[in-house]
This record gives C-alpha cells, sequence and structure tokens, in this order.
C-alpha cells in the first residue's frame, strides 16, 4: 500500500485520531453487529477501557456505529452503519486492513496526520481538502 | 388429525428424511466433532429459510468472526450479505458468557433484535461453553434455561454443539439430548483409510423420521446434499410395483437369444448375466442397450468398470456407434469409479437418473464391482442390492445386471459367495467350454421366473465387427460337433454322447 493512499484513506475517513480508533473501526467492519461488553470490546481490540470509551465515541459521533443503551445489560449491541456515501472509502479502507501490511500502513498515516495536524493546528477536514486536491493535481 | 406445523430445512435431501421438516420452535442440538460440517448446516438452514421460506433469521457466533462465515457461504452460493441488507439477516457476533446472560433476561437485547425483525430461525455456533461455562450450574440445567430462552420467541433453534467428548460409538447420551427436542449427529466416519460424512436424526420430537446414518457431502457452489441412506424405505409405490409386467417383452438384442428366453425379458424383470470376465456379458450389454435405441426406448448403461469412451470404443468394435444413439436422447451412458464408492450418494445418482432419463431398459456393468468395494459377506451389498432393484421395478425397468462368476470352466453355483439368486428373475450363465483344444462359448438359461425354461447350453460365438449371436441347434455345417452332442458341458466334463440320435447337425451333403 502506498503512503499517499494511506494518507488519503485515513483523511478521507476523516475521524479517526487514535490508533485504538482504528482498530476499533477494523474489529467493527469484521463483526458489524457484536453484542459485547466494554470490557470484552477492549480485550478484542487490544486497548485500555478509558482509550476503548474514547474510542467508541468517536465511531458513534461520526456515525459509523450504533450502540444500544441498557442500564441493566452488561453488554451492549454496536451495529456499524457505514453511510452509503462510506461507498468511496470503505471497500479500499477494508481491502487494506485486512492486511498487515495495510494495516501498518494505515497506523503510520494515521500517526503522520496527528502530527501534522497538532503543528500547524488544523483538523483532519483541513487535510482531506489538502491531499484530495494534491491528488487531483497529481494525476492532472 | 392436526395438521404438523413442519419447518423446511431446505437442505437438500435432508428433509426427505426428517418426512418433510422439523417440527416449529423445536430446540435442535447438532452434534458433531471437528469438521463434520456444524457451522455449515447452520448457516444454511438459517440461509435457506430467510431466502426460500420467508423466515428471517439470526446467527449468533463466538468464535468465527461474521466476514468469514460471509466470505465462506459466499462460497456455496449463498448472498448473506444481501440478506442483511433486505434486513433478513443478522449474524451477531458475541461471547458465551453474554449470550448466557442475554437468554435469561426477560428483556434479552439478543431476542428484541430477534423479535424486530420476526426471525422464525436461529442459528448457535458453539454451545458447549455456554452450556458448561456457567458458574454454579449443572450443563443440563444450563441447557433447559437455553432452550426455555428461545422458545420464550418461538424461534427453531440449531445449537451446535461441539462434541469432542461424545463417544462416536454413542454408548452414553449427553445430558442435554434429553431437553433437546431434535438431535442431529454429524460424524466423519473411516472406512478403511477413506472417510465419509455421516448424519444420523437420533431423536426428534412430534413427527416422524427416518433411522439410521445418512451420507452426505458438503458441495462448493451448493452446500450440503444428504443421501439417503440405501436401506431407508423409499415410496410407498415401490412396495406397489413389486410385480413385473407380464404381457411386455423386451428384446435381447442377441441373435438367437430372444427364442431361448421365450421372446424376450419381461418388463419390469430383473436378469442377472454370469460369467468369467471376458465371456461377452458386456457385449451382451452392448446389444441389448442398441436394440432398445433400435425400437425407440430409452436405455441407460450404467458401467462402473469401464469409463465412457471404453464403452464406446468397444461397441464401434462390435459394429454399434453409440454417439447418434445418446445424440438422439435414446442411450445414456453413466460412468462411476468404484473406487471407495459412497453407496448412498451413489445410488441417489441412479435413483435421479433413472428418475429423469425414464428408460425402459438398464444394463449394470457389473454388479461384482459393488462386491469388490462393499464386500459380499455384510448387509451393506445385500441391502444396496434390493434397493436397485426395487427402484427398476417400480420404474418398470427391465434391468440386466452383469456379473463376474470367477470360475473359468463350468460353474458350481450362480452367483457364487453374492447370494442374490432368489432376488432375481432370470439368471443366463455364460460359459467357457472347453472341448478338444478349444475353448467354446456355453449360454445356458438357469432360470426364467414365471417361463417354461428349457435348461438347454447352446453355443454363442462373438463376431468381429457383428457382436454376439446363439447358434441354433442344429449347425448348417459340419464343421465342428454341436453342444447336442455333448453332455455335461458345464459340469466341466463334457463327453460326446453315445446315442448319435441326439445329435441335432445337419449332415453336411444335406
Amino acid at each position: 500500500m502506498e503512503r499517499q493512499e494511506a494518507l488519503w484513506l485515513i483523511a478521507r475517513v476523516g475521524v479517526l485520531r487514535h490508533v485504538c480508533d482504528l482498530d476499533l473501526l477494523i474489529f467493527f467492519v469484521r463483526h458489524p453487529r457484536s453484542l459485547l461488553t466494554s470490557e470484552q470490546l477492549a480485550a478484542f481490540v487490544g486497548c485500555e477501557l478509558p482509550q476503548l470509551s474514547a474510542s467508541l465515541d468517536v465511531l458513534i459521533n461520526a456515525g459509523l456505529l450504533t450502540r444500544t443503551q441498557n442500564p441493566t445489560h452488561a453488554a451492549r449491541l454496536y451495529v456499524f452503519r457505514p453511510d452509503p456515501t462510506d461507498d468511496e472509502w470503505l471497500p479500499s479502507f477494508i481491502r487494506h486492513a485486512f492486511t498487515r501490511a495495510g494495516r501498518i500502513a494505515l497506523r503510520e498515516a494515521l500517526g503522520r496526520q496527528s502530527a501534522e495536524a497538532s503543528n500547524r493546528g488544523k483538523g483532519p477536514v483541513d487535510l482531506v481538502t489538502r491531499i484530495t486536491r494534491g491528488r487531483i493535481a497529481s494525476n492532472g | 388429525m392436526a395438521e404438523r406445523d413442519l419447518v423446511k430445512t431446505g437442505i437438500s435431501g435432508l428433509d426427505g428424511i426428517l418426512s418433510g421438516g422439523i417440527p416449529r420452535g423445536n430446540v435442535i442440538l447438532l452434534e458433531g466433532t471437528v469438521g463434520t460440517g456444524k457451522t455449515t448446516l447452520g448457516v444454511e438452514f438459517v440461509y435457506r429459510g430467510a431466502s426460500q421460506f420467508d423466515e428471517p433469521g439470526i446467527i449468533v457466533l463466538f468464535e468465527v468472526s461474521p466476514d468469514k462465515v460471509m466470505r465462506d457461504a459466499g462460497y456455496f452460493g449463498w448472498d448473506l450479505p444481501a440478506l442483511e441488507k433486505a434486513g433478513r439477516l443478522k449474524i451477531i457476533f458475541t461471547t458465551r458468557q453474554v449470550f448466557r446472560q442475554e437468554l435469561q433476561q426477560a428483556d434479552s437485547l439478543l431476542l428484541e433484535e430477534a423479535a424486530k425483525m420476526g426471525a422464525r430461525r436461529i442459528f448457535v455456533d458453539g454451545v458447549a461453553g455456554v452450556i458448561s461455562g456457567a458458574s454454579g450450574q449443572e450443563p443440563r440445567e444450563m441447557f433447559h434455561i437455553l432452550a426455555e430462552g428461545l422458545q420464550r420467541e418461538e424461534l427453531t433453534a440449531v445449537l451446535a454443539l461441539e462434541a469432542s467428548a461424545f463417544s462416536v460409538d454413542q454408548s452414553s447420551s449427553l445430558p442435554e439430548e434429553s431437553i433437546a427436542d431434535t438431535v442431529i449427529r454429524l460424524r466423519l466416519e473411516d472406512i478403511q483409510r477413506a472417510a465419509v460424512r455421516s448424519i444420523e436424526i437420533a431423536k426428534s420430537r412430534g413427527h416422524d423420521f427416518q433411522l439410521g446414518r445418512h451420507s452426505f457431502r458438503i458441495i462448493d457452489g451448493s452446500g450440503l446434499q444428504v443421501y439417503r441412506r440405501v436401506q431407508a424405505p423409499r415410496q410407498l409405490s415401490r412396495d406397489r410395483a413389486g410385480a413385473f409386467d407380464t404381457s411386455t417383452r423386451i428384446s435381447t438384442g442377441v441373435p438367437g437369444l430372444d427364442e431361448v428366453v421365450n421372446g424376450g425379458y419381461f418388463l419390469g424383470s430383473t436378469t442377472v448375466v454370469a460369467g468369467i470376465s471376458g465371456v461377452g456379458k458386456s457385449v451382451m450389454a452392448l446389444q441389448y442397450v442398441a436394440e432398445g435405441v433400435r425400437l425407440g426406448e430409452r436405455s441407460l448403461m450404467l458401467s462402473l468398470d469401464e469409463q465412457v469412451p471404453q464403452v464406446m470404443r468397444n461397441a464401434r468394435a462390435i459394429g454399434l456407434d453409440l454417439q447418434p444413439m445418446i445424440d438422439q436422447g435414446l442411450l445414456r451412458l453413466y460412468y462411476d469409479p468404484p473406487q471407495e464408492i459412497e453407496i448412498d450418494h451413489h445410488f441417489h445418482t441412479i435413483e435421479q437418473i433413472v428418475e429423469e432419463f425414464q428408460p425402459t431398459r438398464v444394463v449394470l456393468d457389473s454388479i461384482s464391482t459393488y462386491g469388490s468395494s462393499l464386500g459380499t459377506s455384510g448387509r451393506v451389498f445385500r441391502d444396496f442390492f434390493h434397493a436397485l432393484v426395487a427402484l427398476m421395478k417400480e420404474h418398470q425397468v427391465a434391468a440386466v445386471y452383469n456379473h463376474e462368476n470367477p470360475e473359468m470352466l463350468g460353474m458350481s453355483s450362480m452367483m457364487g459367495e453374492f447370494g442374490m439368486s432368489s432376488l432375481v428373475d432370470n439368471i443366463i450363465l455364460l460359459n467357457w467350454i472347453e472341448l478338444g483344444d478349444n475353448f467354446r462359448l456355453g449360454l445356458t438359461v438357469a432360470k426364467m421366473r414365471a417361463n417354461p425354461t428349457s435348461r438347454v447350453t447352446h453355443e454363442c460365438e462373438i463376431v468381429d465387427g457383428a457382436g454376439m449371436r446363439v447358434l441354433p441347434r442344429k449347425l448348417p455345417f459340419l464343421t465342428r460337433q454341436p453342444f447336442s452332442g455333448y453332455q455335461g458341458l458345464v459340469s466341466r466334463a463334457p463327453t460326446r454322447r453315445r446315442d448319435d440320435s441326439m445329435r441335432e447337425t445337419t449332415p453336411p451333403d444335406e
């Protein structure tokens, strides 16, 4: 996977900021309807509970995931619901995220994006615009 | 009597064994060791329900990820993502601990999902840990709770249980089996160095089903295919078709033979042609099917000994071009390699061909090959042959079975160790008879049910480009002593008759 493509994908998803966000997204792509406790989910993804909670909020706020709320249940039903417009990036994301090399490239891209964003004080949306424009420019 | 509400599994061949399906709401325990096909069966059960019977379903997975199940289902042509999009299927990934808690709660999220989509079926892949992992509860008690939870929602549930613990001989049953309504066991059975998949309905409340171990295969592009045990009873019509047609005769296609067998074999009769290898059984068979085609009758040749191109080449050697007969749709040749034959599958294939092609004549070359594969001492071969004879009679087929008798000269028993002679209607013996320095071919009708039979041994010959013919008792010219001039032809020690009046030879000057 090319570094540029990984950067574009991360930017296109738009909401990922932490490695746990990425791992959680990959998990839900593979398990689109999961009935699990937070502890079990944290164990599957391999991150700490506070970070898992933050990452879940990221995906839920982005509209990629729904979560049932029922205080009497320890487990929650998570349903991965990509928007139809996500067809632009989702197939490519799946193709790369399901390989080791692809996942490493995506993690690196995520790290670069976070670093660049914090250096320039710009958010991921600006990056999307910049990278997409750069891609169009290079293609043209 | 109230009509049963049966859930059709939709799995090819399985509903037949289940006498139409499984009573709705039954909890089905699906047992089997690793690799026996539990997941495939369970997923197909839900897939067929959602896609063919308007019964949405849920698949619950604990270890296998849903994307893998979808990928594997794709190889069978089952489009699970499309069913999910249509809201007819939900694949839920969870843990056993959560699943156990869910089923114990009145407001279970899982069952709420089932209710929301109107699910009628559920498959839970791997309930062993669900049952045994609960602290403070006996597995039997836990299974009872699980079954109750599913029954509350009127779901017909298939629960796969990894049965590494259960012994193959099934001398002891699992405690869960007494609670489950239906128990299905999947096995990989070792047959010498091969392995065959088998399925057994050990129990099913509320309806009849066919006992015993039936074979099944997992076939790419379609899924499970269950083959009913060859011994299991078929349709009732088969019993009624036990008697053969006593008026229609089927010509043998061998010049001179029809006269010997009173004009031909009866329609629906069973004929065995017995003789050592090379004596001309296959030649007779080819002439029999070719004669059928000539008369406009559909004819089928089932070969275990020779592949189709070889059969066609042999036919050309006796002046028969089978290709135009095949092209006409009047002849079908089917070859099944005899190595490691799966008898249920093999019989199923024959049954399908006969039902679809509706032949008047069938030749099977040869039943001895089954003996080599299945053994002749046990019941498998005998039951298979019984089923085959019944199938042909049901379809009013005049069937000819070639049988290789190991005796080179003469014959001391009609069917050797096969012991099937009482089941067949006609037996024709083909023998080499050593006279002087020649092997000459003799044909004797040893048995012909419902026919007057003259057990005279007739001489036959096979002529290149023309096939077999039975020679007349009176030979037109005296090149050799006719069979009528001998006695003890089949007893391996023929001697010339002293009484010249018994000779039926026509002198050369006549």
